[in-house]
């Protein structure tokens, strides 16, 4: 052992096989995967910890107090799956409130604040100790912050039986487990008992009423007792009592968990896919650098055989070699993911508003590490099987395999002579080329998909765009009231586009999913539904439901059941893709008679404050109309989002460029030892070092050339469905990739950038004297 | 009166070696003669290599001038000693080095393809014309590991000559060959020298020397001695090996 361990040393300090590149590439892996895993894990943790300290149950069911009956609480507190249930009185604003004069449509829901509460420090990387608001102050979620007029000392003005006389001091941004997340809409804000108390006997209205600002709802958290799935015990429940069916909504903590990790999640899938391409480059070029090693090392191999080392240890040389470089990689991209960590996790708690600890997973990282080590020891193992064959006899006599074979795809040696002395290279040594082309190949597929899927992913896919010029809120408004309205819009601005929205939570097979009304909606596959037994549903739904085109599925609310037939495909990512939509006579059908809103865009913009305010003086009692708060409201959650995910791509496309620069160099510096003796011929027949340097260069043009177009050939093919695999998970079915002139500019500017990298890696055959070919 | 080609003042050539200097050459002085077959000799150590790489440039003489054509290759750029290399100098190798992975014919055109001035057309008649000359035309497809030593070594010698070079320099070219492909590879220089080719060769082998029109003996880094020669017969080789013999014990051989 010891003299393995001393052949392996002098290989280490002789630069034979890569040994620093490997450690480089293996750091770099691990640093990329260690900054996902840890911020999963760290939010996974924070999560744990946030529903622990809110004794979240497993099941949260949010219901009009006026609509949860004592038979339901009864149902639910004799149930034998139920360990405990708490319940938590909640305020439900069903108009907009106001900061710094101007409506944020944000779903506010009022709490009475409890010492559980935890309010973030100033730099939000820490927490306050938790006060309880004072009379006329509030907490308000983290996310809210970067809307407009949202400060701490600002004010936020609700609406109250029918005005605005309710305001309050924003005390401070809280972290919140349920509603945090950017990506969801609804905010959980906290009030001092007493103001919750006086809102709640004062200001409320009942769910019966025309007019609703504020009316009660109860939280009720449920705690499983007897490890019956959560997602079970709803259907369960849903099935045996109505307070599904009657509920505003009702989630799994998983489901809830889902949301809040949503955007994290789609970086995760999309690293785990970078890592496991990186990790096909590492084992590519480790075989490569083996199989070079091999061949130029024959004679030195066959004299060690002649010395009576064994095959199996002169294969435990290379093994011990190359595990060490990984290993060593694999720490110090730990180390390296430290800082990386610190920084990547603290961007995500802009999208999640949960703090995380930011610290590295060690363990599970370290299990990933060995797992990567393990998977390169079977192939360092597989790679040097052909020290077997080596004959020492053969080997000491000079009779190695010869570096280069003759071969079929030969062409004659022309002018340019760089170029035809590139081809003559590559193709006289195809295998390591094709493993070079292959890692070309890679890393256009794999930023072509990381590049489609960027362009593509408008944060208006999560946060959609209303677009609109005037949004009407309301929740007593009939729909026999419909034409009134729009006739009294349309009398300011006959063109005006007006949008009705009506939506609710509705069961199907005892779960829950939001219903919509049709309006404008496109179909991927299928038609839209016509008729009031008809149904859009999206591809997620199908799936995770078993239905398909054709298929009758029966929505249940509030005592109604009728079934739909299933008519097209559409896509949607609201609630992870599980919404549904009919037509207006398909909500009529299931008892809805009211509208939740509308959305006015008017063919003459100036004309939105007359009627704006000829809404709110002719409907006062009905609606409330203000100007569409979308940009103000969404604009900076949305540029949030635009920055997260440019920071992740241009890390990605830096951390591709550095592996390619690796690569190449390694490639080059194996390629150069290889050829060094033809360079010194070349050289004394008269090539310059630029010529040479240039025809060095020159392959890997044309090696990354053909790899790129390859590479933007799989990614036409391959590219859509990947990211469709990644997008499902937040309900997307239908993507877009559009063609520009980028797929088309790759395969130049990969032959561009590996002709100048492995240009500047060439610059050591300057080093070559024609005198090393003399023979003293 | 013989025109100098080639001409050596006080060379010096000094390699480091485990933190000395050693001196090979120390202060060399020669002139080379146009149309002649020159022939360094020497005992082993004596520079005769490093003169040979010294005065073609392939290695840089640490101190004295070689001049060509007015200009001295010591203070060459490695442009122009590029330059100089395939289009003014050829050189044989004992060791042949051949491009591995190009076939004979590839190892000879590429040189010529290098020189910019000569078309590729009249290159490639080159080529063929000295394939057929060297015996190697039959086999002008293979590789250089599917050739003997005597082949590549008449391969080398046509690359060498493709660009009809000014002056040929050879480091014992026939130093890794057997007694047939020795006769065969003497016997192209020769035909190439009866034929105007200047050629300056290192060899330590009388047979080969025998060849010469001009012996130069190095010792410690210096001519120790000169002996001009007629040209080579085959009918005279035997008195001219006697010839070449005594000289060379004169000269402590």
């Amino acid at each position: 052992m010891r003299s393995v361990l001393k052949l392996v040393w002098a290989n280490i300090i002789h630069h034979k096989g890569s040994f620093k590149g490997i450690i480089f590439l293996m750091m770099i892996l691990t640093f990329s995967f260690a900054g996902t895993v840890s911020n999963n894990d760290d939010l996974n943790a924070a999560l744990d910890r946030c529903f622990s300290e809110n004794e979240f149950g497993d099941l949260l069911i949010e219901i009009s107090d006026e609509l949860f009956t004592d038979d339901m609480r009864s149902y639910l507190e004799s149930s034998e799956h139920i360990e405990k249930i708490s319940y938590e009185n909640g305020l439900r604003l069903l108009s907009m409130i106001r900061a710094g004069g101007r409506e944020i449509d944000t779903p506010v829901y009022l709490y009475a604040y409890h010492s559980g509460i935890r309010v973030f420090n100033e730099k939000a990387d820490g927490y306050l100790e938790s006060t309880a608001p004072a009379a006329g102050e509030i907490y308000l979620p983290y996310k809210m912050k970067s809307l407009p007029g949202i400060e701490i000392g600002g004010t936020i003005e609700l609406c109250a039986k029918g005005s605005y006389s309710e305001s309050f001091t924003i005390k401070g941004f809280i972290e919140d487990p349920i509603y945090g997340s950017v990506i969801i809409s609804d905010a959980n804000c906290y009030i001092s008992t007493d103001e919750f108390d006086r809102l709640a006997s004062e200001k409320t209205d009942s769910i019966t009423d025309e007019r609703k600002d504020i009316i009660r709802q109860t939280d009720i958290h449920i705690h499983i007792s007897d490890g019956t799935a959560p997602a079970e015990l709803k259907k369960q429940v849903s099935r045996e009592s109505d307070i599904i069916d009657y509920s505003f909504f009702s989630a799994t903590k998983e489901h809830i968990r889902n949301y809040t990790e949503l955007v994290s999640k789609i970086g995760t899938r999309g690293v785990y896919a970078y890592t496991a391409l990186m990790i096909v480059i590492v084992l590519i070029v480790m075989h490569n650098s083996i199989s070079s090693s091999i061949d130029m090392e024959y004679t030195s191999l066959g004299i060690l055989r002649s010395q009576g080392f064994t095959v199996r240890q002169i294969r435990l040389v290379y093994i011990i070699q190359y595990i060490a470089a990984l290993v060593i990689g694999a720490v110090l991209g730990l180390i390296a993911a430290i800082p990386i960590c610190h920084v990547l996790i603290g961007m995500w708690m802009n999208i999640t508003g949960i703090l995380t600890s930011r610290a590295v997973s060690f363990v599970k990282c370290g299990v990933l590490c060995v797992c990567i080590i393990l998977i390169s020891l079977v192939f360092v193992a597989a790679a040097t099987a052909k020290i077997s064959k080596i004959s020492p006899v053969r080997a000491i006599s000079g009779g190695a395999e010869d570096v280069y074979f003759d071969s079929r795809l030969n062409i004659g040696i022309k002018r340019p002579l760089p170029i035809f002395l590139a081809l003559r290279q590559i193709t006289s040594h195809i295998g390591g080329y094709i493993g070079m082309t292959v890692i070309v190949t890679l890393m256009v597929f794999f930023v072509m998909t990381l590049f489609s899927l960027i362009s593509g992913f408008d944060p208006d896919m999560i946060i959609p765009d209303i677009g609109s010029d005037i949004t009407v809120k309301t929740s007593a408004v009939n729909f026999d009231e419909v034409p009134d309205i729009e006739d009294t819009i349309r009398g300011y601005d006959p063109d005006a586009e007006i949008k009705i929205s009506s939506s609710e939570f509705m069961t199907v097979d005892d779960e829950q999913f939001r219903v919509q009304m049709l309006t404008d909606e496109k179909a991927t596959v299928g038609r839209l539904p016509e008729y009031d037994n008809e149904i859009l549903v999206t591809k997620t739904f199908a799936e995770q439901n078993g239905t398909g085109i054709g298929d009758t599925i029966e929505l249940g609310y509030r005592g109604e059941k009728h079934g739909f037939i299933i008519t097209g495909y559409y896509s949607n990512m609201m609630n992870l893709g599980m919404v549904l939509t009919v037509p207006k006579s398909g909500i009529e059908k299931m008892g809805i008679d009211s509208i939740s809103g509308m959305e006015i865009t008017l063919s003459d913009a100036s004309k939105r404050d007359t009627i704006i305010n000829a809404l709110n003086d002719k409907y006062h009692d009905d609606l409330e109309a203000s100007e569409t708060p979308e940009s103000a409201t969404f604009d900076s959650m949305k540029n949030l989002m635009s920055i997260l995910m440019d920071s992740l791509s241009y890390t990605m496309y830096a951390i591709t460029a550095v592996f390619a620069i690796v690569v190449v160099n390694m490639v080059c510096r194996r390629e150069f030892i290889r050829e060094r003796s033809d360079i010194g011929i070349y050289k004394s027949q008269g090539f310059t070092v630029s010529a040479l340097r240039s025809g060095f260069a020159m392959r890997f043009a044309i090696t990354s050339f053909a790899g790129a177009v390859v590479g933007d050939l799989l990614s036409a093919a391959a590219s859509k469905p990947l990211i469709m695999a990644m997008l499902n998970l937040i309900g997307i079915d239908d993507f877009t990739i559009s063609l520009n002139v980028f797929p088309f500019l790759v395969p130049a500017v990969a032959a561009v950038l590996f002709y100048l990298s492995a240009y500047a890696a060439s610059g050591r055959i300057r080093t070559v004297e024609v005198r090393e070919l003399i023979t003293e | 009166m013989k025109k100098t080609i080639l001409s050596a003042k006080g060379v010096c050539k000094s390699f480091a070696h485990n933190g000395s200097q050693v001196h090979i050459l120390t202060g060399l002085d020669a002139e080379i003669y146009e149309g002649d077959f020159t022939v360094i000799m020497g005992a082993s150590g004596s520079g005769k290599s490093t003169t040979l790489y010294a005065l073609s440039g392939m290695d840089r003489a640490t101190g004295g001038s070689v001049i060509y054509n007015g200009e001295d290759i010591v203070k060459m750029s490695e442009n122009k000693l590029s330059s100089l290399r395939h289009k003014d100098f050829g050189f044989v190798f004992q060791q042949m080095h051949l491009v591995s992975n190009l076939t004979l014919y590839e190892n000879i055109t590429v040189p010529g393809y290098l020189n910019k001035e000569r078309r590729a057309a009249d290159v490639d008649k080159r080529a063929e014309e000295l394939m057929e000359k060297m015996g190697i035309a039959h086999i002008r497809k293979h590789l250089p590991s599917q050739c003997s030593g005597g082949e590549q070594q008449r391969c080398a010698i046509a690359r060498a000559v493709i660009n009809d070079p000014k002056l040929l320099f050879a480091d014992e070219p026939t130093g890794a060959l057997n007694r047939k492909n020795t006769a065969e590879v003497l016997d192209l220089l020769t035909d190439l020298n009866q034929n105007g080719q200047s050629i300056l060769m290192v060899t330590h082998d009388v047979r080969a020397a025998c060849r010469a029109t001009r012996l130069i003996y190095i010792e410690d880094g210096r001519i120790a001695g000169d002996l001009d020669l007629p040209p080579y017969d085959p009918k005279d080789e035997k008195s001219r090996e006697t010839q070449i013999s005594s000289w060379l014990s004169s000269m402590q051989w």
